[in-house]
């Protein structure tokens, strides 16, 4: 997003060479479009979120029991499920639940991971030893696997499912923050912070966090639409979000029976899921290319 | 949904130092060394009888390939709880007495012809000569005596002690006869020898029997794979030769949790038999020339809504439970979540049953509800906690329903669904709950499609229902022999239990469907949606 | 050295003790027990209290953790209460599927990725580097069990080019082996090469900028020499990086896969343990798991010291 006037290094002439400038300049306009896409995306998520009982023409539990199984219409924009609820209406509420499991969670896993990789990389020693290998082994057991032994232990709920994911994401996060801290540890700055008499919080919230902002401000804006997805993969093993919440992961789930017969009722939470994700992820690439100093030289 | 914690994103490499970045490279060659230092090299059993899901070759030995919705729980005749296990002890086992279609008449099994007193006290045996176990030994009217002996001695971990109540004494009076002494006439236990806890074990191998029992029936067991397939093949020296020649070399079950995955593999002929096929799918499977639909619509199986009487509100609020039966939208549920598949009516006896009478069932009528909402006194500010169970796909939409249709009524109800494993020991065992749904599926003969869900202290009735009158109409019920009066007196508990104390509001009944292609012929589920072993034909 | 690894294998025996530890008690908090799952609906409180004495879960919990350590100590990890088979035969049958998959996963997710991600990374501005980065966003925002479906009900309902589900070891049976692979590796190979194509693309990026490079560049070597002799191979070895996390990580995380094509795997193996609370199931291969994660952690160490002689055993 900010390199659009970019300054050329030598690096990049030999390959541009046979590229005329004009094109280089559309096609890098397109890359940030997409970053703008994505933050469009996300912007009209929010809003959705926000304004969804203004937006939507019914309310998510409103079952019109004689109309149930409506293949869309101009009255049900996006049909109407097996019970008879709107389609349309519970897919912009399922807005409100997708994001705050997305973003919860990696709200859940960015703070403990960071408080846990800061320490174990500034102290090092024997805690960054027990912390990682804690973390290791979080690691070591499959994502979804995780998630549903953690929902197994919690029960089903919007809060175990943001739990669930968030502690699944935890170690990355950790992993990040540590290798920035241990190359940090040993810098010249760190020295003459302590010198100046700032304690070991203050060096690692103000010099060690700061300096790892960017990768965790990018891992974040991913994270979330993973999380989406693992969400969306729970509901699908019957243990995300609950009904009667209305959920774009359990929607899905619960609508695959019905993928021959009433198959707006997996296609529509399907797209909302695939859209959220790619605005995410367009997002992140966008935000990565302009704060990572490696991508901004291409 | 591959991992995503693991699929690590361009920026997180970053994070990667060039050591981890080599340490994970070798991990991706370790791993392969690791495998094969535990010998677990990618090889199949090599044996392997008919993979899972292999098409049955045209060439022998013929296979009929059954997808079920769940694996085998338990192989033991004695302690089998599931209809899952039922093929287990079908095949691999004989009963005395074998199920006909009805499930109420027996038809000769081990028992050739049996004779009762006049008192209808003394059932006496005669066994089949000839009759053996798939070890080469003959069975006698000892491995009988020590069947039932044993299963007396699991008691109530298996099923057979609920069905033998009656039983006063029994023994083997010579090789090939057996006699039973009744404490008292009982119309229900006769057609019970039938059940599969019933089964006449091998005393000589019982003590395989959860791992590879050996029984008499028609097929041998060869091997359970968990998770997988189980295999069984057809047993030589049966007794039954005319009905053995009609059936395939092998019978193998393979369990596909994943219904729309069950119903693509009896599509695409993998399978021959796809079983709990949910209503969504019948109209599918009927416009397809190549298969069929087995079972009934409507079955003795139903669903309701229970209450506890053990603590509030619904405890000693007879007002609030009729307020509650009068404002569900039972026609909504039958249409919407089970596509118009079984009936409404509140009789806990289907309407195809003998035993059925028309009910004065309460209709629905929300200013009826209101009313009595009103005159329970209720606070409806109070909220009304609904437990229901996933795993079955109509098990939320069915609570949404019946929650939308509450809270237009004032109530407050929140749902809370269970995982089955936790709504099994705790809502059902654990008796924690104010309001949950049930599914019942229970005895053909009318005492045991009730009588479990209404009487004291039965593990069916954990609302603790409990009406002295209900009590004693179903002892009189079980003692009378004449159909029609049975009828009457059932007729009366319901119009006590289910209209007047609304212990339990029946939702719909239960469709019991099972789909196969056209290599069966014959094949039938019976009313309690097991199926027929007995009488089909496999035309390959 | 030896003492290092003695060390190691200490440490690791350790957090092995641990893990299973918690996932023992964790197990016996969770509501629902094997009881339950055994007994059903029908039984009453007495069946459940005589049959929970009988499998020794009326036991406080240290008691049953006492017996269990003792088990584990003669070799016992843990025995299904349904099929009475042990955990470790259970792993071993399931284990081959899982294999097959992940390998057959991981071969097209590389062949979809290496071309795509060199490409892009080489002519970051080419259409097929714009293709590629919407293919890679498109893949890694569709869940897998509705590709997985749309698959199914499009390739075997109704195509019926390829079996719904099962599986046999393609050395058993090549042509069968490989039709019940086709979906499920698909599936998962392409929920593999989006995120690998980003990763190879912004690893070739990195190189390409890298100062060594532009040294061989400098010296006059001609750009395709230079993209395969230093870029390639350095790329390639964190492609390799990547496969190797990944590879791990599919060995028992492909469950939604496994569950929509019915691969008996040992992810379902695992969530069906869970599910039915077959406690010693789900503790063997909880430990099975940890087990290899950390072998491989080991192995990756010493291999790495072995390579690198500047890193020190402390």
């Amino acid at each position: 997003m900010t390199n659009i006037s970019k300054p050329l290094l030598e690096g990049d002439l030999q390959s541009q060479r046979d590229e005329s400038r004009g094109v280089e300049f559309i096609k890098s306009t397109l890359r940030n479009r997409l970053a703008a896409l994505g933050v469009l995306i996300v912007g009209l998520l929010i809003l959705t979120a926000i304004l969804a009982p203004w937006l939507a023409p019914y309310a998510p539990e409103v079952q019109f029991s004689s109309d149930a199984r409506q293949p869309p219409s101009l009255q049900y924009l996006f049909g109407t499920d097996i019970i008879g609820r709107d389609n349309f209406s519970r897919i912009l509420y399922g807005t409100r639940v997708s994001l705050l499991v997305g973003v919860a969670s990696m709200v859940l896993a960015a703070t403990s991971g960071v408080t846990i990789g800061l320490v174990a990389g500034y102290y090092g020693g024997r805690l960054d030893t027990v912390l990682m290998r804690t973390m290791d082994a979080l690691l070591a057991f499959p994502a979804v696997l995780l998630a549903i032994f953690i929902i197994s232990v919690l029960g089903p709920s919007l809060l175990n499912a943001i739990l669930a994911v968030g502690i699944v994401y935890m170690p990355s996060f950790a992993r990040l923050v540590r290798a920035s801290a241990i190359s940090i540890r040993e810098k010249e700055y760190l020295e003459s912070a302590r010198a100046v008499g700032l304690s070991d919080i203050q060096i690692m919230s103000r010099v060690i966090l700061l300096n790892s902002l960017s990768p965790i401000v990018v891992q974040f804006s991913l994270g979330v639409g993973y999380a989406i997805l693992v969400e969306a993969g729970l509901s699908f093993l019957g243990l995300g979000v609950q009904p009667p919440t209305p959920a774009w992961g359990s929607m899905l789930g619960y609508g695959r029976n019905y993928m021959s017969i009433a198959p707006w009722l997996t296609a529509f939470p399907g797209l909302a899921i695939f859209v959220t994700v790619l605005g995410f992820n367009f997002v992140g690439d966008g935000l990565r290319e302009a704060l990572d100093p490696h991508m901004r030289r291409i | 949904m591959t991992n995503p914690n693991h699929l690590p994103n361009p920026l997180s490499s970053m994070g990667l130092t060039r050591r981890q970045l080599l340490k994970a490279t070798v991990g991706g060659m370790s791993a392969l060394t690791l495998l094969s230092l535990a010998g677990c090299q990618p090889v199949a059993p090599s044996s392997a009888p008919a993979a899972a899901g292999e098409a049955p070759a045209a060439a022998v030995p013929s296979t009929l390939t059954i997808g079920y919705d769940l694996d085998i729980i338990k192989l033991d005749p004695g302690i089998q709880q599931a209809g899952v296990d039922w093929p287990a002890a079908a095949l691999v086992f004989n009963r005395l007495v074998e199920y006909d279609n009805t499930m109420m008449d027996p038809v000769p099994g081990l028992a050739e012809s049996w004779t009762v007193s006049d008192d209808g006290l003394t059932y006496t045996f005669q066994l089949r000569q000839g009759a053996k176990f798939h070890s080469g030994r003959e069975v006698t009217a000892e491995d009988v005596a020590y069947t039932f002996t044993r299963n007396f001695e699991i008691g109530s971990q298996g099923r057979f002690v609920g069905y033998m109540l009656s039983i006063d004494t029994f023994e083997a009076t010579g090789p090939y006869e057996f006699v039973i002494h009744l404490k008292q006439q009982d119309v229900t236990f006769f057609p019970n020898l039938a059940v599969m806890s019933a089964s006449i074990v091998d005393k000589e191998t019982i003590n395989q029997v959860d791992t590879h029992p050996i029984g008499s029936g028609p097929y041998e067991f060869v091997e359970w794979v968990p998770g997988e397939r189980v295999v069984y093949r057809k047993f030589a020296g049966y007794w039954n030769q005319e009905q053995l020649a009609q059936w395939p070399d092998e019978i193998v079950t393979i369990p596909i949790p994943e219904v729309q995955t069950r119903i693509a593999n009896l599509q695409s002929g993998q399978v021959d038999i796809a079983t709990s096929i949910p209503a969504e799918f019948f109209e599918q499977i009927s416009s397809d020339p190549n298969l069929q639909l087995l079972g009934q619509e409507v079955s003795a199986s139903y669903l309701c809504l229970i209450f506890s009487n053990e603590r509030p509100p619904f405890q000693d609020n007879k007002l609030l439970r009729q307020a509650i039966s009068h404002a569900i939208d039972k026609e909504a549920i039958l249409q919407n979540v089970f596509f118009g598949s079984g009936e409404s009516q509140c009789n806990l006896i289907p309407s195809n049953h003998w035993a059925y009478s028309e009910l004065d069932c309460p209709t629905r009528d929300l200013d009826e509800a209101r009313r009595l909402l009103a005159e329970s006194g209720f606070d409806t500010a109070t909220k009304i906690t609904f437990r229901t169970f996933t795993g079955q796909q109509f098990g939320v939409p069915v609570a949404e329903v019946i929650q939308n249709n509450l809270t237009e009524i004032g109530l407050n109800v929140e749902i809370e669904p269970l995982e089955w494993a936790f709504y099994v020991e705790d809502a059902w065992v654990g008796r924690n709950f104010e309001m949950t749904l049930a599914w019942y599926g229970r005895e053909i003969d009318p005492d045991g499609l009730f009588s479990s869900v209404l009487r004291k202290d039965q593990g069916n009735n954990p609302m603790r229902y409990f009406n002295q009158e209900v009590e004693d109409l179903f002892d009189k019920g079980k003692a009378t022999a004449d159909r029609e009066e049975r009828k009457k007196i059932y007729e009366e508990i319901m119009n006590i239990a289910i209209l007047d104390d609304t212990a339990l509001v029946k939702l719909k009944t239960m469709e019991i469907m099972w789909a196969a292609n056209k290599k069966v012929e014959g094949f039938t589920l019976m009313p309690k949606g097991y199926p027929n072993f007995n009488d089909w034909k496999w035309v390959g | 050295m030896q003492q290092y690894i003695l060390r190691r294998l200490i440490q690791m025996a350790f957090v092995l003790f641990l893990f299973s530890t918690v996932v023992f008690t964790v197990l016996r908090l969770v509501p629902g027990d094997p009881v339950a799952a055994q007994l059903g609906l029908e039984a009453g409180q007495e069946a459940y209290d005589q049959l929970r004495h009988e499998m020794g879960l009326d036991k406080p919990i240290y008691v049953q953790y006492m017996i269990w350590l003792g088990e584990i100590s003669r070799g016992d990890f843990g025995t299904s209460w349904r099929s009475h088979q042990t955990a470790i035969s259970l792993i071993q049958k399931r284990f081959p599927a899982t294999i097959w998959l992940t390998l057959s996963a991981m071969t097209i997710g590389l062949l979809l990725s290496v071309p795509l991600g060199i490409v892009s990374g080489v002519r970051p501005r080419s259409a097929l580097a714009h293709f590629a980065t919407f293919f890679s966003l498109v893949g890694i925002a569709l869940p897998s069990f509705w590709l997985g479906l749309m698959l199914l009900l499009t390739l075997s309902v109704s195509l019926r080019w390829l079996p719904p589900s099962g599986y046999i070891s393609p050395l058993v049976d090549p042509v069968m082996g490989l039709k019940f692979l086709a979906m499920p590796s698909v599936t998962l190979g392409i929920g593999l090469a989006a995120p690998l194509t980003r990763f190879i693309r912004s690893g070739m990026l990195d190189v390409m900028n890298a100062d060594y490079i532009r040294t061989a560049r400098a010296k006059g070597l001609i750009d395709r020499l230079v993209i395969f002799r230093h870029a390639l191979k350095n790329a390639m070895l964190s492609v390799v990086t990547i496969f190797g996390v990944l590879l791990g990580s599919l060995l028992g995380g492909s469950i939604i896969t496994e569950s929509v094509f019915n691969w008996p795997g040992i992810g379902t193996l695992l969530l069906q343990a869970i599910q039915q609370r077959d406690y010693g199931i789900v503790q063997g291969v909880v430990l099975f798991i940890s087990l290899i994660f950390m072998t491989i952690n080991l192995l990756v160490d010493l291999t790495y010291a072995y390579i690198d002689p500047r890193i020190r055993y402390q």
